[in-house]
């Protein structure tokens, strides 16, 4: 299946694996997946401001959706996903970039044997107000699902906030759940040591920022014109890198 | 066309770390092929000089000079200085979680290029070096010294030297964390790079079974931020045997105690197992 290119504001529909460019403003996502093994790509290329929502279930499913967000261009994101019986949703996050995020993940765990897995790796850079939301909801009678959450963020230069909430509602017993959250900056030693071996600021910070936004190097081959997107990704960490 | 011989020349060197002087005016000069130890006790300059040359933001040059080949280091960056020539194997290695070896010395090798090494010479020249410092075979998929024994971080950084071909290097007690083969293994490598690039080393260590291996040309001590004595290997082998205590007393001079951080208990919450308070 070719790559789908959001460039209006419809609702679009996705049953099946998918790598979604989204070059429009505005952006609404339909989730139905039932009864197989899916991978989704949703790459942000819309170079101005997003409105982002997408939505939907995930039945009988294994399910990896995966947000790439390099740019320096407001975000508003909702993200609110059900996950039936026996199905699991995994959620691979990453965030670079200044201006406004907002970024608000409703997942619920809705019937029992259902596991949500989220990790976020997110780099705020000078001038950012990053704010994530990540709310995990184990509905009554969900027995033996599991809802794990791990963040990682990295500030960079001087953003204005960085904030991730984890929350966690549970509503029933005989249930697994996590949150973990790291943060930090770059260790001037490393960027030191970097140095040392001749390589400048920048091309030190993009390695570093690489390997943490994207650590498996073949992530992309999985995709549809999975190579074209890596470039572009690529070139983004660059620019944003360059700023 | 005659060669220019690749020189650093420090002349009257004072540097500080915040409101503490540590260097006090240090002379130095070492050229291609030189082989300069250098000595002393714990805490009195020594890796503040080899990072001072190679451009440590925490150290500032209050006065003094350092050139190489004739061109000012103090206004290189870092990156700058190395890719001139310069090149520092540190006593405590950065790790670089999620950066493999491969990526991040192709990228440091390229930054000295104008066209990109291609992938099969550097591999070549990888698996090389590897194979001749008895290195894990993975070595090149692995994070930069994230889970390395300390003689492996101390191996990586030869390594390191001996893709990016210095024309100086700087090794700050390479030898520390490794047993005797490795240090035979180490002193090897640094010996043979020195015999086909003609490389000038400037090594800091406290023991004498390493240059014994090494043969300095030139040997320093440097006692309070300053050279207080300079010979050749004899003055290693007297060290070794007879301590600093004599040069003490016939230069009447102390050293500086290392400065260690303090250690104290902050309490205890524990309580005994009857449940009263210990």
């Amino acid at each position: 299946m070719p790559s789908i290119v959001l460039d209006n504001e419809e609702t679009y529909k996705i049953d099946s694996s998918a790598t979604i460019i989204i070059r429009s403003a505005k952006a609404d996502i339909e989730y139905d997946l039932k009864d197989g093994d899916y991978a989704i790509l949703v790459f942000n290329d819309s170079e101005r401001d997003l409105s982002l929502n997408d939505h939907g279930n995930i039945t009988n499913a294994n399910v990896t959706i995966n947000y790439i967000q390099l740019d320096d261009h407001d975000l508003l994101q909702k993200s609110n996903i059900n996950v039936n019986k026996d199905a699991s949703l995994k959620i691979n996050a990453t965030y670079l970039g200044t201006k406004n995020k907002d970024i608000v993940y409703d997942l619920v765990n809705r019937e029992s044997d259902s596991l949500i897995d989220i990790t976020s790796n997110i780099v705020c850079l000078d001038e950012a107000n990053f704010q994530l939301d990540c709310i995990g909801t184990i509905k009554k009678g969900s027995k033996r699902a599991k809802c794990h959450q791990a963040n990682h963020c990295l500030t960079m230069g001087v953003p204005k906030k960085a904030a991730v909430l984890p929350v966690l509602n549970i509503d029933e017993n005989d249930v697994e759940a996590s949150h973990s959250l790291s943060s930090g900056t770059i260790d001037e030693e490393i960027l030191f040591y970097m140095n040392s071996r001749g390589l400048s600021q920048k091309e030190a910070l993009n390695l570093i920022l690489r390997s943490y936004l994207m650590p498996d190097e073949h992530f992309y081959d999985d995709f549809t014109d999975g190579k074209a997107i890596q470039e572009m990704a690529n070139r983004k960490v660059d620019d944003l890198c360059s700023m | 066309m005659v060669k220019n011989m690749n020189k650093l020349v420090i002349k009257d060197l004072h540097v500080s770390a915040g409101d503490k002087q540590i260097l006090k005016g240090i002379d130095l000069e070492i050229n291609e092929g030189e082989i300069h130890a250098i000595m002393g006790p714990n805490g009195n300059g020594k890796s503040t000089l080899l990072s001072t040359i190679m451009g440590h933001p925490a150290y500032t040059v209050t006065s003094g000079s350092i050139e190489f080949n004739g061109e000012d280091v103090l206004k290189m960056s870092v990156d700058e200085r190395s890719r001139k020539g310069l090149f520092l194997a540190m006593q405590y290695p950065k790790e670089i979680a999620g950066v493999t070896n491969s990526d991040f010395l192709r990228a440091a090798i390229n930054s000295r290029l104008e066209k990109n090494i291609s992938l099969f010479k550097f591999i070549k020249e990888m698996e090389g070096n590897i194979s001749q410092l008895k290195m894990k075979e993975d070595l090149a998929h692995r994070f930069v010294n994230d889970g390395f024994s300390g003689g492996e971080k101390k191996r990586n950084e030869i390594l390191q030297m001996m893709m990016l071909h210095p024309k100086i290097a700087m090794l700050d007690e390479i030898d520390s964390g490794l047993d005797v083969d490795a240090i035979k293994l180490v002193s090897d490598a640094i010996l043979k790079l020195k015999e086909e690039s003609n490389l000038g080393l400037l090594i800091v260590s406290h023991y004498e079974r390493f240059f014994t291996m090494i043969k300095p040309s030139h040997s320093h001590v440097i006692v309070d931020g300053k050279i207080v004595v300079e010979g050749d290997d004899e003055l290693v082998y007297k060290i070794d045997n007879d301590g600093y205590d004599w040069l003490y007393e016939e230069l009447k001079i102390q050293p500086l105690k290392e400065e260690r951080p303090l250690v104290y208990s902050l309490g205890t919450c524990a309580r005994n197992p009857r449940g009263k308070n210990a």
